[in-house]
C-alpha cells in the first residue's frame, strides 16, 4: 500500500453535493456538470434554503456562493460547523471579495473559487475534499520543487499553539514566519519538531494559501499551508491529533 | 512713492510763474513785469512765502489753454505720469473756458483734484455747480490769492489724491483676492464633484463586480461543459440550448457595460435624445441591482415597462436615478424594514419618476439643506455632500425638478422631466 502511486478512484454516485446559488443559470449549469460526472446533486437558491436541506438530508459537501439574498454562504458555513466541525465540506464560490481567503479558511471552508472559475479545478477539489484523508495525504505522485524549506523545533503542540508559534486544522497549518516569507501558491516542505508530548513530528509539503507579512491586530506574520502530503511517520500522528481536535478551522488565522 | 504732480492752467503766463515760485523752493520771479503781475495778484507783502521753509517737492506743469490742459493731463496720465491736482483758471480765451475743461477731464480721468480759480464771476459757483455737477474733488480759489493758501491747498489736495489712488488699489486688490478665492472655490468644488463621481465609481466598483463575475461563471461553465459534450456523441438539442445560454448570458453583461458607461463622462456635451423610461431604469439597475439584492432591499418598479419616451441626455438621467438609489440605500441599510420603490407617471407633456424609500422621511432641519452643496448626513468618507446639489443641477438643465415629497410619510425624491426639450434659436448677430 504504501508504494501505491495514486489512490483507488473515489466513486461519486456514492457522493450528494448541494449548489447554493441565487444565480439560476449558473446553479443549473453546474448541477448538470457534476451530474455526468455521477455525483447526486441537490440545489438551494440561499443558504437558509441550504441549511434546511444540510439538516435533512445527508450532504457530503456544499458548494455555496457568498453573496445572496435570505441567507449569505458565511451564515451558511457557520451553520453548517455549528452541527459538525467538520461535515459537510463547504466550498466558497466568490463574486468579488466576499471574504478573505484567510477568514474563509478559518471559518472552515475547505476552498475558495472566484467567479469565474474553472469547472475542471472545482471538480479535481470536490474529488479531493471528499477523499478520506489517510489516503489524501498520501500522495507520493507529486513532483516539483519546494519553494522554501521550513524546519521548527517546539517543545510541546500545545504551548506552539498557545504561543502561536504553529496551529493545525483540519487541512494545514499555520506557521509563523518572519523574514524570508514564502508567497502564495509556493510549495513548501515543512518539519516541525516537538520535543514533548504525543506528537513529534509534522513533516511533509504544503502549498501557501495566504501570507501574512506583519503583526496584524492580534494575529503574528506568518504563513497559512495546505497539506499535499504528510510524511509515512506523521500521517496517522496528525489525523488522530486533528480528530482529536475537532477544530472547525480548515487552516487557522494563528 | 508720493505723487504730487500739478497742473496750472491759466492764460496768463506770468501766473504760471507765481506758482513756481510759491510751490516750489527754487522758484524765482526773474521777470520785473511778472513781478509786478504777481504783485498784482497776490500784494505786495506776500513775498512771506520764503519765510517758511515748504518743500515738498511738488512737480509743477503748465497750460494756456483749456484744450491744451486736457490733452496733457490724458498724456501724463497714459504715461504713468497722473497730475494728482489742477488749478484751472476759468476764463481762457480764446478756446476752452475752465468749466468745459473740467468736464472733459472729469470725463476721462475722474479722480483728478481741481481747484477753479476765479478772478471774477464768469460763472456763479451755483452755476459752475450745476454745469459740472456737486463733486468733493472740487474747491473754489478767489483770485488774488493768499500763498500760503495755495500751498495748503496743494498739498493737502495732492495727499487727498494719493490717499484715494491708495485706497482704490487697496480696494482693487481686495476684489482680485476675492475672484481668486472664489475660483480656488469653483475650482475646488468641480474637483469635489469629480471625487463624488469616483468614490460612487468606487463603491460600484464592488457591485460591477458582482454583476458580471455571475454571468461570466455561467458562461465559463456552460463552455467547459460543451467542449466536453463535443468530444461525446451528444445531442446537438442539448448543445443548441447551451449555446442559446451563452449568448443570452453575454447579452447580460453587455448591458451592464451599458450602464457602466454612464459613469465614464458627464454627459455636458451630448445631444438630447429620446429614450424609453423603461431603459433608463433598466441600465441604472443594471449597475447597482447586485448591491440591492445582497443586503436584502427589495427594488419594486411600478409600470416598469413605460415605453414613455423622453428627451434628454440620458447619461445625466441615470446618474441621478443612481444618486437618489444610493442615497435610499445609505438611508435604510440598517432598517429593519427595507424597500425601495420607483414609480413612473405619464403626465402628457412631462412625466414624474419618484424614488421612495423604507425610511420615515427627513427631518425639516436636514429637508432645508440637502441641495446645498457639501452637505452630508453620512458619515466621514461616506458622502461628499455633492449628489443632490448635482443632481439638482442636471434635472435643471433639463428644465426639470427635483424635489422632496414631504406630504410623503417615507422618504419620496420625485423627478419631474418634461417629455420634450423646447428648442431655443439660436441668436442672430
Amino acid at each position: 500500500m504504501a508504494n501505491d502511486t495514486v489512490s483507488s478512484p473515489l466513486n461519486p454516485k456514492n457522493h450528494t453535493l448541494l449548489i447554493v446559488d441565487d444565480e439560476i443559470d449558473l446553479r443549473e449549469v453546474l448541477a448538470f456538470s457534476f451530474q455526468r460526472e455521477g455525483f447526486k446533486v441537490l440545489e438551494a437558491s440561499n443558504g437558509k434554503e441550504a441549511f434546511d436541506i444540510v439538516q435533512s438530508q445527508k450532504i457530503d459537501l456544499v458548494i455555496s456562493d457568498i453573496n445572496m439574498p435570505g441567507g449569505n454562504g458565511v451564515e451558511l458555513l457557520d451553520n453548517i460547523r455549528g452541527r459538525h466541525h467538520e461535515l459537510p465540506v463547504v466550498l466558497f464560490l466568490t463574486g468579488f471579495a466576499d471574504i478573505t481567503v484567510e477568514d474563509a479558511y478559518n471559518k472552515g471552508a475547505e476552498a475558495l473559487f472566484a467567479k469565474p472559475f474553472d469547472f475542471k479545478i472545482v471538480l479535481k477539489t470536490v474529488l479531493q475534499a471528499l477523499e478520506p484523508k489517510e489516503e489524501r495525504w498520501q500522495q507520493r505522485h507529486w513532483r516539483g520543487e519546494a519553494a522554501l524549506a521550513v524546519e521548527l523545533k517546539c517543545a510541546a503542540f500545545e504551548s506552539a499553539r498557545i504561543g502561536k508559534v504553529i496551529n493545525l486544522g483540519r487541512g494545514g497549518l499555520f506557521v509563523s514566519m518572519e523574514g524570508n516569507m514564502p508567497k502564495v501558491n509556493d510549495i513548501i516542505d515543512f518539519k516541525i519538531h516537538f520535543t514533548e508530548g504525543a506528537i513529534m513530528l509534522i513533516e511533509g509539503l504544503g502549498t501557501v494559501k495566504w501570507v501574512r507579512l506583519g503583526v496584524s491586530g492580534e494575529f503574528p506574520p506568518g504563513c497559512g499551508v495546505e497539506f499535499i502530503n504528510l510524511s509515512d511517520d506523521a500521517r496517522s500522528k496528525v489525523i488522530s491529533l486533528i480528530n482529536f481536535l475537532k477544530t472547525k478551522q480548515y487552516i487557522p488565522k494563528s | 512713492m508720493e505723487n504730487r504732480r500739478i497742473l496750472i492752467a491759466d492764460d496768463n503766463q506770468a501766473l504760471h510763474e507765481d506758482f513756481k515760485k510759491i510751490l516750489t523752493p527754487k522758484g524765482k520771479i526773474n521777470d520785473a513785469e511778472m513781478q509786478s503781475a504777481a504783485n498784482a495778484l497776490f500784494g505786495e507783502d506776500e513775498k512771506s512765502s520764503a519765510k517758511i521753509k515748504f518743500d515738498f517737492k511738488f512737480e509743477l506743469d503748465f497750460a494756456l489753454q483749456g484744450e491744451e490742459a486736457f490733452n496733457k493731463a490724458i498724456e501724463a496720465h497714459k504715461n504713468g505720469n497722473p497730475y494728482a491736482l489742477i488749478f484751472m483758471d476759468v476764463r481762457m480765451p480764446p478756446g476752452w473756458d475752465g468749466i468745459v475743461t473740467i468736464g472733459k477731464i472729469w470725463e476721462k480721468l475722474p479722480m483728478t483734484e481741481i481747484v477753479v480759480c476765479t478772478a471774477y464771476s464768469d460763472y456763479s459757483l451755483d452755476d459752475v455747480l450745476e454745469k459740472i455737477g456737486v463733486s468733493e474733488r472740487l474747491l473754489f480759489l478767489k483770485k488774488p490769492f493768499d500763498s500760503v493758501e495755495v500751498q495748503q491747498l496743494a498739498l493737502s489736495l495732492t495727499t487727498k489724491w494719493n490717499l484715494e489712488q491708495a485706497n482704490k488699489k487697496h480696494a482693487e486688490e481686495l476684489e482680485q483676492m476675492v475672484q481668486e478665492r472664489t475660483r480656488d472655490l469653483d475650482i475646488e468644488r468641480a474637483r469635489g464633484v469629480h471625487g463624488a463621481k469616483l468614490m460612487a465609481l468606487g463603491e460600484m466598483a464592488g457591485g460591477v463586480a458582482h454583476e458580471i463575475n455571475n454571468p461570466l461563471a455561467i458562461i465559463h461553465t456552460n463552455a467547459t461543459l460543451l467542449k466536453d459534450l463535443i468530444g461525446e456523441n451528444f445531442d446537438p438539442t442539448m448543445g443548441l440550448k447551451i449555446t442559446k445560454k451563452i449568448i443570452s448570458t453575454t447579452e447580460r453583461i453587455a448591458k451592464i457595460i451599458k450602464g457602466l458607461r454612464s459613469f465614464s463622462r458627464t454627459g455636458d456635451n451630448d445631444p438630447f435624445e429620446p429614450i424609453s423610461i423603461a431603459q433608463i431604469i433598466e441600465e441604472t439597475l443594471g449597475i447597482c441591482r447586485e448591491k440591492f439584492k445582497i443586503h436584502d432591499i427589495k427594488i419594486h418598479i411600478e409600470n416598469p415597462f413605460s415605453l414613455t419616451q423622453i428627451e434628454c441626455r440620458h447619461v445625466q438621467i441615470i446618474q441621478v436615478l443612481l444618486n437618489l438609489l444610493n442615497n435610499a440605500y445609505d438611508a435604510i441599510e440598517q432598517l429593519p424594514e427595507r424597500w425601495i420603490k420607483i414609480e413612473v407617471k405619464d403626465n402628457a407633456d412631462n412625466i414624474d419618476i419618484s424614488v421612495t424609500d423604507s425610511g420615515g422621511g427627513l427631518p425639516a432641519s436636514v429637508r432645508e439643506k440637502i441641495y446645498q452643496p457639501f452637505f452630508t448626513t453620512k458619515g466621514i468618507g461616506k458622502g461628499t455632500g455633492l449628489g443632490l446639489s448635482i443632481s439638482k443641477g442636471l434635472i435643471e438643465s433639463h428644465k426639470g425638478k427635483l424635489w422632496i415629497d414631504d406630504k410623503c410619510k417615507n422618504t419620496r425624491f420625485v423627478i419631474n422631466l418634461p417629455k420634450q426639450q423646447i428648442k431655443i434659436a439660436k441668436k442672430v448677430g
